[in-house]
């Protein structure tokens, strides 16, 4: 329930406009900055998920998502399947979108595009500039991008280890849990506003960095 | 705006109309009453077969199920239990790394796959297509093998049973599937799906039983 009504609040913010961010002082910048930078995978992992996705209406589907991604390159790597196993959708993305196995209404480019950009948006770092990094009008501390497509991201870190990502415009948040040891965090939850909207709860079943 | 095409697509999908996902569930029903019919004393005949699965009323089983892809640096492996009664009801329940519980009764089909707010019930397995399935799985009951409408069924080697799609669409979704017998007679003890060469699912057998007492809510209740 506590989810839920951040959610909500979360949602409604957004749609007041941007949550004012005061800059920090200078001392305190690279620190946040770092912590900032920290929630964002490096390097090569594999990740493993299961999805309960909320659908607008009410309706709900469980996969298993497996993703390979590399922020070095960046490229990603990212298979669909049933809770038994079964392969509905399989994409790559190294700078260009393939689809290699899709079924049904997976078997669709925008879908694919769709899959990718939520993945990059959860686990890798805005592109671009951090615009400011400082603190929120909630006391949380943060940081604003603007990305190269004039997107405003906001990487948020609560005081008991949580964070959140918020876009405005489209509107999309993230919530996530405190880190494990790994730095990769058990439980995240997309939250996508407009006219389609969709909540994706993502359950961490393993994650291990790739030499 | 790519997110809300993604969405709609989503959204607009009525995933129990697709043959794909029919059969994604539909297959554990598959396995286990193929199973059923292994465990009655493989012959190397179907007429053997259709001998032998008449005495099957119950199956009950533990599994390991490894799931392979190029993509991964090892299997993904999922733990399990299964039941079956005749003539419908089939509970396939995954104990780890996930809880999810998967009950078939009469006909009709529920998922259930637990969360932080606990076993929450997936809006997904409305199957209606298990209307259809449920004559597929009696003919298989009865070993009648050859009648299955989705997969030629042949027998090598009185080893192993191996399922090879009649129709090109059911064959991008399921190269073959192979099932293996165990050195004991009448129990299977693997079940391989490939979807290509180096993408499948293993799910390998153990504990099984054949006609043991079922309690009637283990195919009606989660817990």
């Amino acid at each position: 329930m506590t989810r839920i009504l951040l959610v909500c609040a979360l949602l409604l913010s957004a749609c007041a406009g941007l949550s004012p961010i005061q800059p920090a002082d200078e001392n305190r910048q690279s620190l946040i900055d770092m912590s900032c930078r920290s929630h964002f995978l490096k390097g090569r992992w594999q990740l493993v998920h299961t999805i309960n996705a909320r659908l607008y209406g009410g309706r709900q589907a469980t996969f298993t998502g497996v993703i390979v991604l590399s922020s070095a390159v960046p490229s990603i790597h990212c298979v669909l399947m049933t809770l038994e196993g079964f392969v509905l959708f399989e994409a790559v993305d190294n700078g260009e979108v393939v689809v290699k196995r899709a079924f049904g209404p997976f078997e669709n480019l925008d879908f694919a595009n769709g899959v990718m950009e939520d993945i990059r948006f959860i686990f890798i770092a805005p592109e671009g500039k951090v615009q400011t990094v400082g603190i929120f009008k909630d006391g949380d501390e943060g940081c604003r991008y603007c990305t190269d497509d004039n997107r405003v991201v906001d990487v948020v870190e609560a005081a008991d280890g949580s964070w959140r990502i918020r876009q405005h415009d489209p509107l999309k948040t993230l919530i996530a849990d405190a880190v494990d040891r790994q730095g990769v965090s058990p439980k995240l939850t997309l939250v996508a506003g407009g006219r389609h909207a969709y909540q994706l709860s993502m359950t961490l079943v393993e994650a291990f960095p790739i030499d | 705006m790519r997110q809300p095409i993604f969405i709609n697509r989503f959204y607009a999908y009525n995933p129990y109309s697709s043959r794909v996902r029919r059969f994604a569930r539909r297959l554990p029903c598959c396995v286990l009453l193929i199973a059923a019919c292994l465990c009655l004393g493989w012959a190397d005949t179907w007429d053997g077969i259709r001998s032998a699965a008449a005495d099957v009323d119950a199956i009950s089983a533990d599994f390991v199920q490894e799931k392979h892809l190029p993509i991964l640096a090892g299997p993904l492996v999922s733990r399990g239990r299964l039941y079956y009664r005749r003539p419908d009801a089939l509970r396939w329940e995954y104990t780890s790394p996930v809880q999810s519980v998967l009950l078939m009764r009469d006909g009709d089909a529920r998922r259930f796959v637990r969360f932080d707010r606990g076993l929450v019930e997936d809006d997904g397995v409305r199957l209606q297509a298990m209307q259809l399935v449920m004559p597929e799985i009696s003919g298989w009951l009865a070993g009648r093998f050859q009648d299955n409408p989705l997969f030629e069924a042949g027998l090598q080697g009185g080893k192993k049973i191996v399922l090879v799609p009649k129709d090109a669409g059911m064959g991008r979704f399921v190269q073959r599937i192979e099932l293996w017998m165990s050195q004991q007679p009448g129990v299977l003890e693997a079940v391989l799906i490939f979807e290509s060469e180096d993408a499948f699912t293993r799910v390998v057998f153990s504990n099984t039983m054949v006609n043991p007492a079922l309690d009637d809510r283990i195919f009606r209740e989660v817990q």
